[in-house]
């Protein structure tokens, strides 16, 4: 991976005014189909919320799980977004220690995400609660020894370490915006007005920043790698056929760094189109990207032989029974769908340079991040159908999982809340870091408040 | 007579409400009245008759009710959090002596107020390997020695008490179902639904040794009948079977009686005399309920397929 | 009383099963099984034992142990479940022989006793005979019981000794009088193992006290005898000795372990927890000082500007 932008010969002779306009126009912008997706994520938002709310009175009996499948749709959405989230440290504190500067312009992307992701993350916990009017307990009457405590923490910590992470590099910028949108609504110029924080790029500033940023990559890191470790153990440390495995923490963190490449793949087409960034995300970040996208799901691949061939091979009694199901069984096309279109095909195509173009690229990466959650569904259900004793004396629907319309519906709208966060930050903040784009293709000012 | 669980149960539930006279009071006729006042201020002066288990009518503040259910409820709270110390339970299951009678299913969903297919004791057909004799296994909680599900708890609300019953507290827990998927045993199930009790009903205390009522959004599973033992007698299943399956008592005095019989041996030589075994000990639970090998039948394996006909479950059509 | 009828049909039906149940102990007395017919040939078998005070009484320990459960302890089929009066006349206009076919064979619920001895199911059939009896066709005498504990050596012996209580409150030896001897458990009765159950010509049954029971904290136990025996009216006695070996009723250690409460946490475990949490945020409380600084840094350039 090369740091030296092949972009500077298409674009390399922007002055900074260019790029600062380029970068600010999206924000001006609040176009009649940016209206209709606001509004069509908030009627998603409303119906999960109605669903969730009968939910509320009715009990979870409103869903598909039962005794035995006693986590479904809703568990595998929350590991879903835990490994979405990662991607917030992946790209800007990785590949940022490792002075991978090509990600620069697409770091605030996985920023956004991240913080998306971690919200819905901590919804979806709360949301597959029995009694969410209890949710204080946890701190009140929390177990140390429990690894609920420890997700409790550790998604709250990443939150609120996503969200910093996202704000700092955000600063110069916002300074921008408060001088420059002037025509904003007055709450807009409100928040660059306070979140700006008095900053005026005078050395010391700068100075300042650099080193909170710097520590903040740091820490991410630590906190990422826990955060889905910690996730992956909620399953690892139960005596389950099919969840006490060893090395489910690196299998989740590797299939973790997938999804959220293949979302940010995806995010940076979409924001491409309709911001007309054509000249900030090109050809060579999304091949740099995928690129990317090759590396994680090889590592993944690899553990993914590791999780199924050893106890595949050794074939004891109910790991035995429990991948008869998976890979020849009932679970069986979805599984080899997950397994095929959204990681074997995808390192194939990806292999070749056209398919790294920008559209190809993101239709892979549709797959990719579809597997990815039906991969978190297959991997919380079907283990819980292969307990130490068979499964009598209950109804037969006790005995498969199949989500009903309230756990779909409240599912979608945490989907929605995600993409309605990432759009929202994207309406009032710019998607590309301009003062960092600026810098990269050469500029070295430093950008003194414009008064 | 006949209706011995039923009349336990009753029996049960009468001292329950009798421990105070004035609460008990609460419970009985101002379990509707406290919902309707709950909503008035603390400091109405407004008194409300009620009729003592006693039968003397006597004039209380609602507020005062309100104060002693809490008082009541914290001292169930604590004194079930304890446990009996000094004891620690066994149940012995003798295997060759189930015929799948179920009484002990019946008496114990009558006794925590459990739907036909909610089973805190599930009498399983077993057949270790298609060679071996098939043979019925009444499955209740193991009480764990090394209990994975109190591991898991985030909030304390599932827990193991000194007496080694491995209890819960419904008003604490918080419905995350993480014991439910920690425990291997499937010994744990969940309240899916809202259960279907009267006003009255579901304003009764709550008896953290009976885990009745039993809440939405909760777990519930076996406690060895907590309450019962208490009062020194036999868990609900145990007195209930008549077969002599069941075998209850205390390691630490190293006796164990049987329901049905009323014998008492020692646990010791029991396990000894017929090799009884416990399940999945390379799991590393230790187990406190031990089987005995289903040899010498007193009863043919007789095949049942259904417990229940499909629609016989009233309230989950899934 | 908390009515039940508004409970899950399940548990009502339950209820309305045991209701029946009520109702058919009170009015019908279970009567209501399908005939079992006997072969002739077992029908005629005649019965061999003599239904004396000794069978009758192994009958009695028999039927505690295997048929009460069920036939209940007067034999009315009011036990734990539905089964047939064994005091009705239908059931006692029966031959021995053919009662014992039936406990040959079992049917249904009721399992089949060929395992045990012809004999022993005789004195069963012998004592159920006896249950359809009026209880007024015996008087009943009184009897004392007590106990005596001598200690010699390695050796610990226990001597229940019965006398009988005249009308005049004379009290002589009862000779040949059963004695169950046994230690008190939270459920039951242990029953303390001796080679005759019945008193000799003084009136004593002496027990070698085995040294492995388990008492209290102090290695107390109690010890009850008390006469069983159909001639008399119940009497019993209860002594408590330090015979037992200690029960330490610390089943519950105060070692940490990952499955207690926060009071016995795992040591490592919270340190590792509580040294990562801290740590992590001292940071995050780092940075939002030095951003604090970048506000004041601002403030102080833009009043110098």
């Amino acid at each position: 991976m090369s740091a030296t932008p092949n972009s500077t010969s298409e674009s390399g002779n922007k002055t900074y005014e260019q790029i600062r306009e380029d970068l600010i126009r999206p924000l001006h912008n609040n176009s009649f189909w940016n209206q209709v997706w606001i509004r069509f994520l908030i009627i998603v938002i409303v119906l999960g919320a109605v669903a969730y709310g009968h939910q509320l009175i009715k009990g979870l009996g409103l869903t598909a799980m039962r005794d035995y499948s006693a986590w479904g749709m809703y568990i595998s959405n929350f590991v879903f977004w835990v490994a979405v989230s990662l991607i917030g440290s992946l790209i800007s504190a990785i590949l940022k220690l490792l002075t991978q500067n090509w990600a620069n312009p697409i770091s605030r992307i996985s920023e956004m995400i991240a913080l998306g992701a971690i919200t819905m993350a901590g919804a979806s916990i709360v949301i597959d609660m029995g009694r969410p009017d209890r949710v204080l307990n946890i701190p009140l009457h929390g177990r140390i020894q429990s690894p609920i405590v420890w997700d409790f923490f550790v998604v709250n910590t990443y939150l609120v370490i996503s969200a910093i992470l996202l704000y700092l590099p955000l600063i110069p910028d916002i300074a921008i915006l408060r001088d420059r949108m002037t025509k904003a609504p007055k709450w807009q110029r409100k928040i660059y007005e306070v979140l700006s924080i008095g900053w005026q790029g005078t050395q010391e500033q700068w100075r300042l920043l650099k080193k909170s940023i710097r520590i903040m990559i740091i820490l991410i890191l630590p906190v990422a790698f826990s955060i889905h470790t910690v996730t992956s153990w909620l399953f690892a440390v139960t005596l389950r056929t099919g969840w006490h495995s060893t090395i489910f923490g690196p299998y989740f963190v590797a299939g973790a760094f997938v999804a959220g490449s293949a979302a940010v793949v995806i995010a940076m087409y979409v924001f491409r189109k309709r911001l007309k960034l054509q000249d900030y995300l090109t050809d060579h970040h999304f091949n740099m990207m995928n690129k990317l996208v090759v590396l994680t799901l090889l590592i993944y691949l690899y553990f993914n032989i590791n999780e199924y061939l050893v106890p595949g091979y050794s074939w004891k009694r109910l790991d035995g029974d429990h991948l008869q199901e998976l890979l020849m069984g009932h679970e069986a096309p979805l599984f080899w769908m997950t397994q095929i279109l959204g990681m074997v095909l995808p390192i194939i195509l990806l292999l070749f340079k056209p398919m790294r173009k920008p559209l190809p690229s993101m239709v892979i990466a549709l797959f990719v991040l579809i597997g990815a959650w039906i991969k978190r569904f297959l991997i919380v259900i079907p283990t819980q159908f292969h307990p130490q004793f068979p499964i009598q004396n209950v109804p037969e629907h006790f005995t498969h999982y199949i989500p009903t319309y309230t756990e779909i519906a409240v599912s979608l709208a945490t989907l929605a809340g995600a993409l309605l966060i990432i759009t929202m930050l994207v309406r009032v903040f710019p998607v590309v870091p301009i003062w960092e784009e600026a810098h990269d293709r050469g500029i070295h000012k430093i950008f003194k408040a414009e008064k | 007579m006949k209706n011995k669980n039923q009349e336990n149960k009753n029996d049960s539930r009468r001292s329950f409400l009798k421990s105070s006279a004035l609460l008990g009071a609460g419970a009985i006729a101002g379990a509707g009245i406290l919902s309707s006042c709950s909503n008035e201020p603390e400091s109405s002066g407004e008194k409300i008759k009620l009729l003592t288990a006693s039968g003397e009518l006597v004039e209380v503040d609602p507020s005062q009710i309100k104060k002693l259910r809490k008082e009541k409820l914290s001292e169930l709270q604590e004194r079930g959090r304890e446990g009996l110390v000094g004891h620690h339970w066994t149940m012995v299951i003798d295997l060759s002596k189930c015929k799948n009678a179920r009484k002990c299913m019946a008496a114990c969903q009558g006794a925590h107020e459990l739907l036909p297919y909610q089973h805190h004791i599930n009498v399983l057909q077993m057949q270790d390997a298609k060679s071996t004799s098939p043979y019925y296994m009444p499955k209740p909680c193991y009480h764990c020695d090394n209990p994975p599900c109190t591991k898991v708890c985030p909030v304390n609300a599932t827990f193991k008490r000194k007496d080694g019953i491995v209890l819960i507290d419904n008003e604490r827990c918080i419905g995350c179902r993480f014991c439910v998927a920690a425990c291997p045993y499937s010994a744990r199930i969940f309240q899916w639904h809202e259960p279907d009790y009267t006003e009255e009903e579901r304003n009764r205390i709550y008896d953290i040794e009976l885990n009745v009522p039993q809440k939405k959004g909760t777990i519930s599973k076996c406690l060895f009948s907590a309450d019962r033992l208490r009062k020194g007698e036999l868990p609900y299943c145990v007195s209930a079977c008549p077969n002599g399956v069941y075998w209850f008592g205390d390691k630490l005095e190293d006796a164990v009686t049987n329901g049905t019989t009323k014998e008492t041996r020692k646990f010791s030589e029991l396990i000894k005399e017929n090799a009884g075994y416990t399940y999945f000990e390379d799991l590393g639970t230790k187990p406190q309920v031990y089987y005995l090998p289903p040899k010498n039948r007193t009863f043919d394996y007789e095949p049942k397929k259904k417990f229940l006909e499909e629609g016989e479950y009233p309230e989950d059509k899934g | 009383m908390v009515k039940m009828n508004h409970m899950k049909s399940g548990i009502f039906k339950i209820g309305s099963l045991l209701a029946a149940f009520l109702f058919v102990s009170f009015f019908g007395f279970a009567q209501d099984f399908a005939p079992w017919p006997v072969p002739d040939e077992a029908s005629v078998v005649k019965n061999p034992v003599e239904a004396n005070k000794t069978s009758l009484e192994a009958g009695k320990s028999l039927y505690t142990l295997q048929c009460k459960a069920c036939h209940g302890e007067t034999g009315r089929g009011d036990g734990l479940i539905k089964a047939a009066s064994l005091v009705s006349e239908n059931f006692q206009s029966q031959t021995d022989g053919a009662i014992l076919w039936k406990l040959h064979q079992g049917r249904g619920q009721m399992p089949s006793f060929k395992a045990l001895p012809d004999d022993q199911l005789w004195n069963v059939i012998n004592y159920v005979r006896s249950l359809s009896k009026k209880p007024e066709d015996i008087i009943m005498k009184n009897a004392v019981v007590s106990l005596f504990f001598n200690e010699k050596a390695e050796q610990k012996e226990l001597t229940a000794k019965v006398e009988q209580v005249n009308d005049n409150g004379e009290k002589l030896p009862a000779q040949g009088i059963k004695v169950n001897v046994g230690v008190q458990k939270y459920f039951g009765i242990l029953p303390i193992s001796s080679t005759s159950n019945y008193t000799s010509e003084n009136g004593e049954i002496n027990i070698v006290f085995p040294n492995n029971i388990i008492g209290d904290e102090n290695g107390e136990l109690t010890i009850i005898a008390s006469v069983d025996d159909m001639e008399f009216n119940p009497a019993r006695v209860s002594e408590n000795i330090s015979w037992g070996q200690i029960n330490p009723k610390d089943y519950w250690s105060e070692r940490r372990a990952l499955w207690k409460n926060n009071d016995y946490i795992p040591l490592w475990l919270l340190i590792s927890f509580t040294v990562g949490a801290i740590s992590v945020w001292l940071v995050i409380m780092y940075v939002a000082l030095l951003v604090r600084k970048i506000k004041i840094e601002g403030d102080k350039s833009g009043l110098s500007d």
